[in-house]
C-alpha cells in the first residue's frame, strides 16, 4: 500500500491505518527507537507511541509524500522524552552530554520557541551540513540525530575516536560561527 | 513557555540528511570476535619485530611431525604456585604447580562460559593449553584464515626466573597449536612483576590481572588512559592503542582537553635524531591509512604541512622574562607552570625564585615554530 492511500486511512479516521503502518514501517521504526534506547521493550512501546501520535497528527498534516520521514521525527521525539523521564542512568547521561555540546553552539532555547522558529533553524543547520564534506556531515547526523556514541560513529566510520571528537569538536565551532553569520545569537 | 532541548531542535534537520545515513544495525548478544583490516594486520605483523615483550607472529603452514615442547627441558620451579592468564575476550587463569595445573578460573562471562563443563586439574600444561586453545576456536574466538586476533598470556608468581619460565613454556606451547590451526594470530607475552598491585587493580575493575597489566603496560606511554579503560576497552582496543603508540610516538599532538573538558586543538611537532620529520607523500601506504584513520583531514593538513623550523634554545636558568623573550624571539609560544619547590623536579640549588627551573622541550631540539613549550618556573 503506498503512503498516500494510508494517509488516507488516517484521514478517514479508519483504524486500519495503524495496521498499515505498523506492516510497512514498524521494523523500520523499531530498529529506530532501539538505537536510541537500547532497550527492546521500550523501544517496543515507543513503536506504539508513535502509532498513536500520528493518529492525532493526521489530521491536519497530510504527509502524503513523506510519511516515513513523519514518523520517524515523532518517533525520535517520542524516545528523547523517554530517555529523559527513563531510569537508565548511563544512557540519559549520555544524551545529557550531546545536549550539552550542542546547546554550546545553538542559539538559546529561549529564542527558539515557536515551531516556525524551529523550522528555519533546521534549515539554517542543514544548510550548513550540506556545505561540509560528506564524512564530516555523516559524523555530525550519527551523532546528534541518531544518538549514537562515540565508539559507535568511530567504528561504523572507519576512524578513531580521537578523530571523532575532533571532527565533531571542529563542525560545532563551524555551526556556531555559521550560525552567527546568520543572524543567531548564541 | 515551551524550551526547547537543543537535540529536539536538531530534530528539524532536511530529511535529505537523515536519509543519507543507515542507522547502526540492532546490536545482538554475541561473543566478541576480532576483526582486523589487512592493513592492520600488516602493520601487527611489522610491530612483532619491533616489540620487547611482545612474541608475535603470524603462523607458517602446519607441520604434522612437530612436537609438543619437550617438557623435560622446562625449569619449572616444582613447589612454587606460579598462574597463567589468558585473556582474548573470555579470562581465565590457570594455577600451575610444576607442570600442572591444580586450579582454573574465569575472570569474566565469557571465560566462565568457556570453562564451563571442562575439567583442567591434574593434567600437563601441554595438554591443558593445546586443549583450552581448541575450546576458544570451537567458540569463535579463534579462527583459520586471513583474521588477526590478540591472545594476551600473562604470568605471575614468586620469582621472576619461574615467571619467565612459565611464559616462555605456555607462549611455545600455545605458537606450536596455533600453527597447527594455521591460525594468524598476534600473541602478547608479559610477566607481571608486581603481582599484589595487579590483582589488587584487577579485583577492583573486574579484569584480570594480565589485562590491568597490559594497560598499565600502555599507559606509561598514553596518559589518556585510566585503569578503569580496561574494563572499558576489549584486548583488540587496547591493542591497537598500543600500536598506534609504537608506530607513532607523540612526535604529533595536535588536541588536548582543558580544564572544563573542551578540545584545544593545536599541533606539536618535533624532530628527533631517530625519528626525522617526513612528508605525507613519504610515508608507506601502511602509515599513511593509519594516520587517516587517525586524524581528520584537517589535522593532516596542519601536521604536514610545510613547517619553519627553529632550534630550541636552552632556558633553564634565565630569569622568567628572559626566558620568555628569548623563546617569543623564536615564535614559539610558551605555557608556564608555576612550581613552589624544586623536590623531584630538578637537582642542585642553584636556582633563584622567579628563574625557569626545567623545560619541555629539550634545548638542541629541532621544532616547528609554532609550537607551545612548556617552562617550569620557580617561584
Amino acid at each position: 500500500m503506498d503512503d498516500s492511500m494510508i494517509v488516507d486511512q488516517y484521514l478517514s479516521r479508519n483504524e486500519e491505518a495503524i495496521k498499515s503502518t505498523a506492516a510497512k514501517y514498524g521494523k523500520a521504526l523499531n530498529t529506530l527507537a532501539f538505537s536510541f534506547l537500547e532497550d527492546h521493550a521500550t523501544a517496543d512501546e515507543c513503536e506504539n507511541d508513535t502509532y498513536f501520535a500520528a493518529w492525532n497528527a493526521i489530521p491536519p498534516h497530510e504527509p502524503r509524500n513523506y510519511l516515513f520521514p513523519f514518523l520517524r521525527k515523532i518517533t525520535r521525539q517520542l524516545c528523547l522524552n523517554r530517555i529523559k523521564e527513563g531510569k537508565r542512568q548511563k544512557r540519559r547521561a549520555e544524551i545529557v552530554q550531546m545536549s550539552e555540546e550542542m546547546a554550546n553552539c545553538l542559539p538559546s532555547a529561549q529564542s527558539v520557541e515557536s515551531e516556525l522558529d524551529a523550522q528555519a533553524l533546521g534549515k539554517a543547520i542543514s544548510s550548513f551540513l550540506k556545505s561540509i564534506s560528506k564524512d564530516r556531515r555523516e559524523v555530525f547526523v550519527r551523532r546528534y540525530w541518531y544518538l549514537e556514541s562515540i565508539k559507535s560513529i568511530a567504528d561504523h566510520c572507519g576512524i578513531s575516536e580521537s578523530n571523532t571528537k575532533s571532527i565533531l569538536f571542529r563542525t560545532r565551532t563551524e555551526l556556531k560561527l555559521y550560525l552567527e553569520k546568520e543572524g543567531y545569537t548564541i | 513557555m515551551n524550551q526547547r532541548d537543543p537535540l529536539e531542535l536538531i530534530g528539524y534537520l532536511d530529511d535529505s540528511l537523515i536519509d543519507e545515513i543507515t542507522p547502526c544495525p540492532t546490536p545482538q548478544k554475541r561473543p566478541l570476535r576480532f576483526r582486523y583490516l589487512a592493513v592492520a594486520a600488516l602493520i601487527a605483523a611489522l610491530l612483532t619485530a619491533l616489540t620487547a615483550f611482545v612474541f608475535a607472529f603470524i603462523k607458517h603452514p602446519p607441520t604434522a611431525t612437530d612436537p609438543l615442547p619437550p617438557s623435560e627441558s622446562l625449569i619449572l620451579p616444582e613447589d612454587d604456585l606460579l598462574y597463567v592468564t589468558i585473556d582474548i575476550n573470555p579470562s581465565v587463569e590457570f594455577t600451575v604447580k610444576g607442570q600442572t595445573v591444580i586450579a582454573f578460573k574465569a575472570y569474566n562471562d565469557d571465560g566462565a562460559a568457556i570453562l564451563k563443563d571442562e575439567e583442567y586439574c591434574g593434567k600437563h600444561l601441554s595438554s591443558v593449553i593445546p586443549a583450552f586453545m581448541e575450546k576458544l576456536m570451537e567458540e569463535g574466538y579463534l579462527k583459520p584464515g586471513d583474521d588477526l586476533s590478540v591472545l594476551l598470556i600473562s604470568a605471575r608468581g614468586s620469582t621472576d626466573s619461574a615467571i619467565e619460565a612459565l611464559l616462555d613454556t605456555v607462549v611455545d606451547i600455545a605458537e606450536k597449536t596455533l600453527s597447527e590451526e594455521q591460525i594468524q594470530a598476534c600473541l602478547l607475552a608479559e610477566p607481571i612483576l608486581d603481582a599484589q598491585k595487579a590483582e589488587e587493580m584487577a579485583d577492583l575493575y573486574g579484569v584480570s590481572p594480565g589485562k590491568i597489566q597490559y594497560l598499565m603496560n600502555i599507559f606509561e606511554y598514553d596518559m589518556d588512559l585510566v585503569p578503569a579503560d580496561a574494563a572499558e576497552f576489549t584486548l583488540v582496543e587496547l591493542f591497537r592503542i598500543d600500536m598506534k603508540r609504537r608506530l607513532y610516538p607523540p612526535k604529533y599532538q595536535v588536541g588536548e582537553y582543558d580544564e572544563y573538558g573542551e578540545l584545544v586543538l593545536y599541533v606539536s611537532i618535533y624532530e628527533e635524531p631517530n625519528h626525522q620529520y617526513v612528508p605525507f607523500e613519504a610515508l608507506s601506504k601502511e602509515e599513511q591509512a593509519e594516520l587517516k584513520r587517525n586524524y581528520s583531514q584537517e589535522d593532516l593538513d596542519i601536521m604536514f604541512a610545510p613547517r619553519v623550523w627553529t632550534t630550541m634554545p636552552n632556558v633553564v636558568g634565565l630569569p622568567k622574562e628572559e626566558a620568555v623573550d628569548l623563546l617569543h624571539s623564536r615564535n614559539i609560544a610558551v605555557r608556564i607552570t608555576y612550581v613552589h619547590s624544586l623536590d623531584h623536579l630538578v637537582s642542585g640549588d642553584d636556582f633563584k625564585r622567579g628563574d625557569c627551573v626545567k623545560q619541555e622541550f629539550k634545548p638542541g631540539r629541532r621544532h616547528n615554530s609554532d609550537a607551545i613549550v612548556t617552562i617550569w618556573v620557580y617561584q
